[in-house]
């Protein structure tokens, strides 16, 4: 069966005047209809960028330079990275593909009205007029929990939570496939993280989207993913369900994630992963945690290894595993 | 930020600064221009500068030509300034004759003959005539004196302008050129170029300009009474030309006498920069020192000095300073001071938002909390700051401040000004009709002087600005 | 920097209609007093300084006056000597009092600025400056003002069209040679002084080329202005090359600020937004982009517009366009004080009120001023 979406041996990299910049390194993953696919890392790991690659939005000077980006088409699939610009615009963006904004406060036009911005979305792409279109925005609101009102309002007369909500009810409208969430929630106070969340959850869980949902925050993962993919510096480290990414991670870098959330039935002392991430220009030889890795070999100094299946849809990416 | 930190800031700033090719052009030629004010002296003499409007100093140049090099660019030579001081003379019956031989070989004559002479008082009034040989043959009488000369002071004919010699060299020519020609000047004598006679051909056309020009070389004989010539002190033949000069020169207002534009042009240059400078410096300090002192004090000092700078900055420069620039007829200096008055508000209220961001600073706080007073953090920690910003500002404020003072100073004349700026000088050159009699040495290079010396700092400013905003930066 | 928020709960209905207005007419309203404020500190100061000369000029009219009447036969017939200078005494103290001359320096300035705020200008002792004759200096200015208007409304229209066109193209492709020409542009733009340009225009298109007449006012004096199309002629032959000169050294200013601007605003998250959602590429500029950019881009313009007026000005004189500027010229050359002080105080009117429009045009494009976000500026 046909995965919804799938990601193989993607790479993009930025040419800047220092340098390449590989910030997404042969990356590759799966989803399925109606599944939420969590994808994790730190800041700078290339979490963004691969999300940006799916929908061909990469700001120059970042360049998609191989891979291939699969959709499921009727019966058939269509590989993103081949389509031109103006394909990817009116077929992918948007109508097949939504995506969500870290930070909305800066997501919205701050001129133009709440309404405007949504129903442009919907004019672009479908045969529905100005009116038509007002109506379903409206509609969407109510979705998301506002007033249908607020079509006549600007962003900055509404709270943080507020313009995320917007911002959902927007990346809706014309019912896409798949709904990427770039860190929606890391701009926002606790207490409108959980609001948001437990939106998105309901969202889902009614209308059986797909997502793919990036952010560095663990606990918003496991609140929220089926499957888990985890990144490090431009490269997946290890793949698998939520359940079993997290009670048993496999690789050490996941492991040292896992073990430096704080937790509150079982106090342990926290324990942080020392060193820095490693420059992407000049990424260490070999595998490239291996500088901050407790449990570094002479191999892992040398050769990158390669990702290993070690189970049904487990995968790792480390010289301790081999296949199987 | 303390002050050793700052030192390598400038060092890091320096080498950020080379980067930018344009900020290196602007700087170069601000050494360039810096260059000219400060060797000036060495340059141009002081002495002619001075005597800018001083009619007698300047009798000798040509009213209005272009600058010599234009004979290599041309087909038609036009004849260069020759002059001779005391020239070979020898006696002849009761008389001297002084000698000036003089090659013509161009294709446009000479704007001038000026002829001074410096003797004694006389006992008896001296009766002076010349007369030339030109290459054709033919000798003609062009002057003989209608001024009696009584000596002890300097004796001058121009030639062009002389009634005696106008009225010879007219009746000379008119024995050459047709009827219609010889009528059609009747009443228009005074429009005829009389020494372009001297040097044309002796055929139709001659009295109307259309002759083409007689080369060779002309032999002119001043003739002076011998009892005359023993008091000659200094006898001196000025052939002005019709080019003349580095660039050219400019007429003195109502006269036919010229002023050599290099000598202008280079002292303005000092002009330009001291008063651009000056502007710009203080008007941005004191804008500086409001800001930062406004936001500092904060609550209603500050709203009170938000609002004078409102309003004085609403305050349209042009028409104030043009009527107070009326009123007073002010020096250079003067001028200066008022465009202080209205320029320091521009820096004001950027500065002020740069102060409120740094007083919020933690370490702001800490200092305040270590005792530190008011003025001590505002030296260590809020000007180390604000000076990079002060600095492209004062860059960027001194072309403004250079070329609305040559606005003014076009708008108003320089009727009263001994030493011109350059705004002056194309002031001039308008009233001279510049513009429609075609000179555009005396147009363009006041003017692409003032745009280089804006765009010197403009280019300084912009790469200036280019490295403290890195927002811009791609 | 909210003064305060709207909630979403209050029905907004009324409530924004209301807000809306008097956040908005507060604030223009303040910065109208400021404008009235900055013209009368203005004409005050003027008006102290020509008081001296101004009242020098009511004095020997008063001479003038009063010599005039002591002509009158019948009026001094049968006086002796000292008779007739009292009777010269006597209406020369008449005509003073009349004129207000006599009463404190403080109230004759107070009155004429009064005077003059409101509208009544004086009178100048030269007749050639109008083309009815007239020597009312209000009428003077008024035919001169809308010439001025013309040129640089037609003029800066032009530049604004080019200069949005060329930044918006600067900012896409940063760093390109458009980016570099533009910048350039706008560096030529601040240092190269417009009147004179129009010299060298003069010399290059009038002198040598003779393609236009060297003086704006021998080419509407040259032209057919009786029928329409010999006038539209006329026109076109005279504002041309002052119009050229105007664009010429001011679209690189636009050009420049709008490419600031708009780069800084391409770098908001909202364009990315817009652009994931697949609205095309033109439609993110030029909609989106341009939009959220036309508050700054409008105010930072206005401003530079208004500095270029005063080189406008001089460059009027340049041209001899029989508009403010070459008025200001001849004022100035002939020692006209009662036009100059017209003049100032038009002039100082126009800029100062063109800075509440300014504000009142952000206030229209940048909906978070309109429902009172910034009270302070």
């Amino acid at each position: 069966m046909l995965s919804l979406l799938e990601v193989k041996n993607l790479k993009t990299y930025f040419y800047t005047y220092r340098g390449v910049v590989k910030a997404v390194d042969d990356v590759s993953f799966e989803l399925e209809k109606g599944e939420v696919l969590g994808l994790v890392g730190e800041s700078g790991c290339g979490k963004s960028t691969t999300a940006y690659s799916i929908i061909k939005l990469v700001p120059p000077p970042g360049k998609i330079v191989d891979g291939h980006i699969l959709l499921s088409n009727g019966d058939g699939t269509i590989d993103i990275v081949k389509l031109k610009d103006s394909e990817v615009r009116r077929k992918i963006r948007w109508k097949r593909i939504s995506m969500i904004f870290q930070g909305a406060m800066n997501a919205l036009n701050p001129v133009y009205t709440v309404g405007r911005q949504i129903t442009e979305a919907i004019v672009e792409h479908s045969d529905m007029s100005k009116e038509e279109a007002l109506e379903r925005a409206k509609e969407l609101l109510e979705l998301v929990g506002l007033e249908p009102d607020m079509v006549k309002r600007y962003p900055h007369e509404l709270s943080g939570g507020q313009k995320q909500r917007v911002f959902i009810a927007m990346a809706l409208a014309l019912n896409p496939d798949i709904v990427i969430c770039d860190e929606p929630t890391t701009a926002l106070d606790v207490v409108v993280q959980a609001q948001i969340i437990n939106l998105l959850k309901r969202l889902q869980h009614e209308l059986k989207m797909s997502m793919i949902f990036i952010t560095h925050d663990l606990s918003v993962i496991s609140a929220i993913a089926d499957k888990v993919a985890v990144m490090y510096a431009g490269k997946i480290v290890e793949r698998g369900s939520l359940k079993e990414v997290f009670s048993e991670p496999y690789h050490p870098y996941t492991q040292g994630l896992l073990k430096s959330v704080p937790k509150i039935k079982n106090p342990e002392k926290i324990i942080w992963i020392p060193g820095l991430p490693p420059d992407l220009i000049n990424p260490p030889k070999g595998c490239r945690f291996h500088p901050r890795c407790s449990r570094a070999m002479d191999i892992c100094r040398e050769k990158e290894p390669p990702t290993v299946s070690i189970g049904k849809n487990r995968y790792v990416a480390c010289w301790l595993y081999k296949e199987g | 930020m303390r002050l050793d930190e700052l030192k390598t800031r400038i060092k890091l700033f320096m080498n950020e600064f080379r980067r930018y090719k344009i900020g290196i052009v602007g700087l170069v030629l601000l050494v360039i221009f810096s260059g000219i004010a400060i060797f000036a002296p060495l340059i141009a003499p002081y002495e002619d500068y001075k005597h800018w409007n001083d009619q007698t100093y300047w009798e000798e140049l040509p009213p209005a030509v272009p600058p010599a090099w234009v004979n290599y660019f041309s087909k038609k030579k036009a004849a260069v300034q020759y002059e001779v001081e005391n020239p070979p003379v020898e006696y002849v019956e009761n008389a001297h004759i002084v000698t000036v031989e003089y090659d013509f070989n161009y294709d446009i004559p000479p704007k001038d003959i000026l002829v001074k002479i410096q003797t004694q008082p006389l006992a008896k009034p001296a009766k002076i005539t010349i007369e030339v040989t030109r290459p054709d043959g033919l000798t003609i009488l062009i002057y003989s004196s209608y001024d009696l000369y009584y000596g002890g002071q300097m004796f001058k004919i121009f030639l062009g302008g002389d009634m005696s010699s106008r009225n010879l060299l007219i009746e000379f020519a008119k024995q050459y050129d047709t009827e219609e020609n010889i009528a059609s000047i009747e009443g228009r004598e005074v429009t005829i170029d009389v020494i372009k006679i001297l040097f044309s051909k002796a055929e139709p056309g001659i009295l109307v300009g259309t002759a083409p020009p007689l080369k060779g070389k002309y032999i002119f004989k001043i003739k002076i009474p011998s009892l005359v010539y023993e008091e000659v002190e200094y006898l001196k033949v000025v052939f002005k030309g019709a080019v003349y000069g580095l660039l050219g020169t400019a007429t003195l207002k109502r006269t036919a006498v010229g002023r050599d534009l290099f000598v202008g042009i280079v002292w303005g240059t000092r002009l330009a920069l001291l008063i651009g400078l000056s502007v710009a410096v203080i008007s941005t300090v004191v804008g500086v020192l409001y800001g930062v002192v406004s936001a500092y004090l904060g609550g209603w000092v500050d709203e009170v000095m938000q609002r004078i700078q409102e309003i004085v900055a609403s305050i349209p420069l042009l028409p104030i300073l043009l009527l107070l620039s009326f009123l007073f007829k002010p020096t250079v200096w003067h001028l200066v001071t008022l465009m202080v008055i209205f320029y320091w508000t521009g820096p004001v209220k950027t500065v002020r938002s740069m102060a409120l961001q740094i007083k919020e600073q933690p370490y702001v706080e800490a200092a305040r909390a270590l005792g530190a007073s008011n003025w001590r953090i505002i030296v260590r920690y809020v000007m180390p700051q604000i000076i990079p910003y002060m600095f492209a500002s004062i860059a960027l404020g001194v072309p403004s401040a250079i070329l609305t003072e040559a606005g003014v100073s076009f708008l108003l004349g320089a009727e009263t000004a001994t030493e011109p700026t350059w705004g002056m000088i194309l002031s001039d050159a308008y009233l001279a009709g510049a513009t429609i009699s075609g000179y555009w040495w005396w147009i363009l290079t006041p003017g692409i002087l003032l745009t280089l010396t804006g765009l010197t700092f403009v280019f300084i400013g912009y790469a200036l600005d280019r490295i403290l905003s890195p927002t811009l930066k791609k | 920097m909210a003064s305060y928020k709207i909630s979403p709960q209050n029905a907004f209905k009324r409530n924004f209609l209301e807000v809306l207005w008097v956040a908005t007419a507060r604030y223009i309203l303040f910065r109208a007093i400021n404008a009235f404020i900055v013209l009368f500190i203005v004409m005050l100061i003027s008006s102290i300084l020509f008081n001296a000369q101004m009242e020098q000029q009511k004095y020997a009219e008063i001479r003038e006056t009063v010599a005039a009447m002591m002509r009158n036969p019948e009026l001094v017939s049968g006086l002796n000597r000292t008779e007739i200078k009292q009777l010269e005494q006597q209406l020369t103290n008449e005509l003073i009092e009349q004129y207000g001359l006599n009463k404190p320096y403080w109230i004759r300035v107070f009155y004429r600025v009064k005077d003059i705020m409101l509208l009544d200008l004086g009178h100048t002792q030269n007749p050639g400056l109008s083309q009815t004759g007239s020597t009312k200096v209000s009428d003077i200015i008024m035919e001169a003002l809308p010439r001025t208007i013309i040129l640089f409304t037609t003029g800066q229209i032009i530049i604004i069209l080019i200069g949005l066109f060329l930044g918006l193209k600067a900012a896409q492709k940063a760093g390109s040679l458009i980016d570099r020409i533009v910048g350039f542009a706008s560096m030529i733009s601040y240092s190269l002084p417009m009147w004179w340009l129009g010299m060298i225009m003069i010399l290059i298109f009038s002198y040598k080329l003779h393609w236009f007449p060297s003086s704006s006012l021998s080419a509407l004096a040259r032209g057919d202005l009786s029928t329409p199309l010999g006038a539209l002629k006329a026109y076109a032959t005279a504002i041309t090359l002052p119009l050229i000169t105007l664009v010429i050294v001011g679209f690189g200013g636009w050009a420049y600020i709008t490419r600031n601007i708009v780069l800084a605003t391409l770098q908001e998250d909202f364009v990315m937004a817009a652009r994931a959602k697949g609205i095309p590429e033109r439609k993110v500029i030029y909609g989106h982009v341009l939009r959220a950019s036309s508050p700054p881009i409008v105010t930072m313009s206005i401003i530079s517009l208004l500095n270029s007026l005063s080189g406008a000005m001089i460059s009027e004189a340049v041209f001899t366009w029989p508009g403010m500027g070459r008025l200001y010229y001849i004022a100035l050359q002939q020692g006209d004080v009662p036009v100059l002080l017209g003049l100032t105080f038009v002039t100082t009117f126009l800029y100062v009120f063109s800075m509440v429009l300014v504000d009142l045009i952000y206030g229209l494009l940048d909906p978070r001023v309109r429902v009172g976000v910034s009270s302070s500026t």
